[in-house]
């Protein structure tokens, strides 16, 4: 058998190598296009295919330097603590407030199905927690950081797990979100909205700090201080729970870092460079699947393919479940509630994206929703990462 | 002894607060900004002198992750590599060809004269090149690369002894610029040109005009530079199978500049602004964390002979830009000011040769052709030059 390992600089390249590959199918196949499926994952599936020939035939085998996964990885999350601004959070108001509670609510749900599930068909309660709120509230990116933390507390092919039910979500949540605002409009006769009362205007809100949208050298650099000093001193805060005996995952204290950096700058009026920093951050999300998902190992899936299908479709009808009966009625039982629950739908299956789209399809045919449309982006983009962390790293210590 | 290794991201995170430490020195004592001394050197030697305390009581001692030195090392030379364009040099004249010739005859000189100097001095010959065209011509940035190479083929202590070279040299270089340009006005009696002759706009020549910078067109840059490392790296085992030795990064910059002049054919241009963004700030971190992890007490058994070879050294720089630099390229005002940008450009890196230029054309007359040729050459030659006669030097004595 061939066996090569790559370096930090090949592995690399060959993300990247993935990463245009991935953009051109994409922009070839409109199934990616209508489902948000991202790059990275287009071009990381690529391979890992080719990488399960080479196991399946028993001829060739790679294996990667996965230090600079890991670092983009921590970078990447430290870039989203840096917009959790809970000033922020006061200006959304109460609909904000509440839809994370709902949103929160769904990822306890979706955990404790997944280690049911696991537990009735025999498997590692963890690997639930794979086909729970990891991929499906979480997404890609939640995946390929939990992954290998599940992969260590016992979960064998967690990882694969993880990034094949990110994929589903995707899916899923796309597809359900129309149908069940639907039925919602028509059982409890609502009517849409005739033009848009209000002007939330959430690109205002999510970027009024990104008014300097400019991007020079200065404020890459000045960028990348701040998230690399993040880095470095939340780097810390882990081993500190460790000795406690809570095993978190590396990126919590560096996000949690860069969160009181945020506060910290907003209280004290000072603006962060935020759009150097959200552009370091999706370069870095970039890398960090291409080279999370090009070392997935699908035959690891092989074995679980069964109980998988079966959990991802259970999760499906309960996130729909939820959103029909839960959301919809928690957010006000209107026309925005409904609108609010067919994004839920491509929030808690898939990702931010995913909800747009949804609530966008929905409120083209039955009027504008502002409302709707300012409060799912502002919890997808600030706050539910922060939530879904804490609550898995909690069944992670839980059933390890 | 108290002993720790910081992993990759408190490597980077202690190489981020030594920049800004060395930013916030830089901005308060005029001597370092006057002669460009980098930000990460002065953050970098402070790290390191606390080391040197740390050895010297025997009560601390600190390691580090390399990988990601290394990495933003090739990095920063992939981004030289994408400057150096054929069809520039060509469009630069016969008199950037002749200066590049003029510049690699004196690389040749100092690593002759530094092996010289070192076997005088019963050292390794290798330490000679590290106090020779790699900190010299080079500058830090090629001390960062080629010291561990040096180390490697057995000189120890290089690293220090060029990174030392190289701060001396952005110092001397900057010192002997003015009166050698002076003494040859004199004696030549040359004058001032009283106005701007020609405007040759280096700039319009130098950047492409795409300066705007984006999420999408830094992507690109990085994918250009990621992939000319990938395909790169590939080209040091080969050349290592023949018996020659070259420093990683020589593969991956020959690949950037192949496609800068396929490009140049094809007339599509590449981000060059942000390869050159990514460039700079890659520069910035690799140097702090080379300068950081530097070694000073390697330095203490060579303070002598390193003090008479860089003494030595910086009289060849003089003797070299008066007599040869100034006679080959024209021995008229043009070539006086460049034989002091020589001084700066030979001794320590492009900006002190402006600097040296720009204080001695202030005085006497501007001096537009000086301006365009030596940056040309400092910016997109002279690395491949330098590069190859030190791989040349180091498979010979190594």
């Amino acid at each position: 058998m061939f066996e090569y390992k790559f370096n930090m600089a090949e592995t690399l390249a060959i993300a990247v190598i993935l990463l245009l590959l991935g953009r051109y199918i994409k922009s070839k196949v409109p199934v990616f296009e209508k489902y948000f499926i991202p790059t990275p994952v287009i071009g990381g599936v690529i391979f890992s295919l080719l990488a399960l020939v080479g196991y399946v035939t028993q001829s060739f085998m790679f294996g990667f330097d996965g230090s600079l996964k890991d670092l983009l990885m921590v970078a990447f999350f430290t870039t989203i603590g840096f917009a959790a601004s809970l000033s922020m959070l006061k200006k959304g108001g109460i609909q904000v407030f509440i839809f994370l509670l709902v949103a929160t609510g769904l990822v306890i749900v979706q955990n404790l199905a997944g280690v049911g599930m696991a537990k009735f068909f025999g498997l590692n309660p963890l690997i639930g927690i794979a086909a729970g709120s990891v991929p499906l509230t979480g997404g890609h990116g939640t995946s390929g950081a939990f992954g290998p933390v599940l992969e260590a507390a016992g979960a064998t092919g967690a990882t694969s797990v993880a990034i094949a039910a990110a994929t589903f979500g995707l899916v899923a949540g796309c597809m359900i979100g129309g149908p069940v605002a639907k039925r919602l409009m028509q059982k409890n006769h609502l009517v849409g909205n005739k033009e848009e009362e209000f002007d939330f205007s959430d690109e205002n809100l999510l970027n009024n700090e990104a008014k300097h949208n400019e991007l020079n050298e200065g404020i890459l650099f000045e960028s990348l201080v701040y998230i690399i000093i993040s880095m470095g001193i939340g780097g810390f805060i882990g081993p500190v729970f460790k000795y406690i005996g809570i095993t978190l995952p590396a990126y919590i204290g560096p996000m949690l870092v860069a969160a009181v950096i945020r506060n910290i700058a907003d209280t004290n009026q000072k603006k962060l460079p935020m759009h150097g920093i959200n552009v370091i951050g999706n370069i870095s999300l970039q890398f960090f699947l291409a080279m999370a998902l090009m070392s997935m190992k699908l035959w690891e899936l092989a074995a679980l393919a069964l109980p998988l299908i079966v959990m991802l479709l259970v999760q499906t009808v309960i996130m729909a479940i939820y959103a029909y009966y839960v959301t919809f009625n928690v957010m006000g039982r209107d026309y925005d509630a409904s609108v609010i629950s067919t994004g839920h739908c491509g929030f808690g299956m898939g990702a931010t994206p995913n909800a747009m789209a949804n609530m966008e399809s929905f409120t083209t045919v039955n009027g504008p929703s502002p409302r709707a449309f300012f409060v799912l982006p502002l919890v997808g983009a600030l706050f539910i990462d922060f939530t879904n962390a804490t609550i898995i790293t909690l069944f992670i210590n839980f059933f390890a | 002894m108290f002993e720790y290794k910081f992993n990759m991201a408190e490597t980077l995170a202690i190489a981020v607060v030594l920049l800004l430490v060395g930013r916030f020195i830089k901005s308060k004592i005029s001597f370092f900004e006057k002669f460009f001394i980098p930000a990460p050197v002065i953050g970098g030697v402070i790290f390191s002198i606390i080391t040197l305390i740390g050895y010297n009581t025997q009560s601390f001692m600190f390691g580090f992750d390399g990988s990601l030195k290394d990495l933003l090392m090739i990095a920063f030379f992939t981004t030289i590599g994408f400057a150096a364009s054929l069809s520039m040099l060509k469009k630069g004249g016969v008199q950037v060809f002749i200066f590049l010739l003029v510049a690699t005859g004196l690389v040749i000189i100092q690593n002759l004269a530094g092996v010289g100097m070192a076997k005088f001095f019963g050292l390794h010959p290798l330490l000679g090149i590290a106090a020779g065209s790699v900190p010299l011509t080079g500058g830090h940035g090629t001390s960062g690369a080629f010291g561990p190479v040096l180390e490697a083929a057995g000189a120890t202590g290089a690293m220090s002894v060029s990174i030392a070279a190289a701060t001396f040299g952005l110092v001397a270089g900057c010192v002997i610029g003015g009166p050698i340009a002076k003494k040859l006005m004199q004696r030549n009696k040359l004058v001032g040109n009283e106005e701007e002759a020609i405007v040759y706009s280096d700039e319009a020549l130098v950047d492409d005009g795409k300066n705007d910078l984006n999420e999408g067109v830094l992507f690109e840059a990085l994918v250009y530079i990621i992939l000319s490392m990938g395909i790169g790296g590939f080209i040091g085992p080969v050349f290592k199978n023949l018996g020659i030795t070259l420093p990683a990064y020589i593969g991956p910059m020959l690949v950037a500049a192949v496609i800068r002049n396929i490009s140049d054919i094809k007339k599509t241009p590449l981000p060059m602004h942000s390869i050159n963004v990514v460039g700079n700030i890659s520069l910035q971190l690799f140097l702090a964390m080379a300068l950081m992890s530097m070694r000073l007490w390697d330095l203490a058994a060579l303070a002598l002979p390193l003090i008479v070879m860089l003494l030595v050294q910086t009289a060849i720089m003089g003797i070299y830009a008066y007599f040869i630099t100034f006679n080959i390229m024209g021995r008229d005002y043009d070539a006086s000011v460049m034989s002091a940008g020589h001084c700066g450009f030979g001794m320590g890196a492009t900006p002190n040769a402006m600097a040296n230029m720009e204080s001695f054309s202030t005085a006497n007359g501007p001096s537009p052709r000086a301006f365009f040729v030596l940056p040309l050459v400092g910016a997109l030659f002279i690395d491949f030059t330098n590069a190859t006669i030190i791989t040349f030097f180091i498979n010979i004595f190594g």
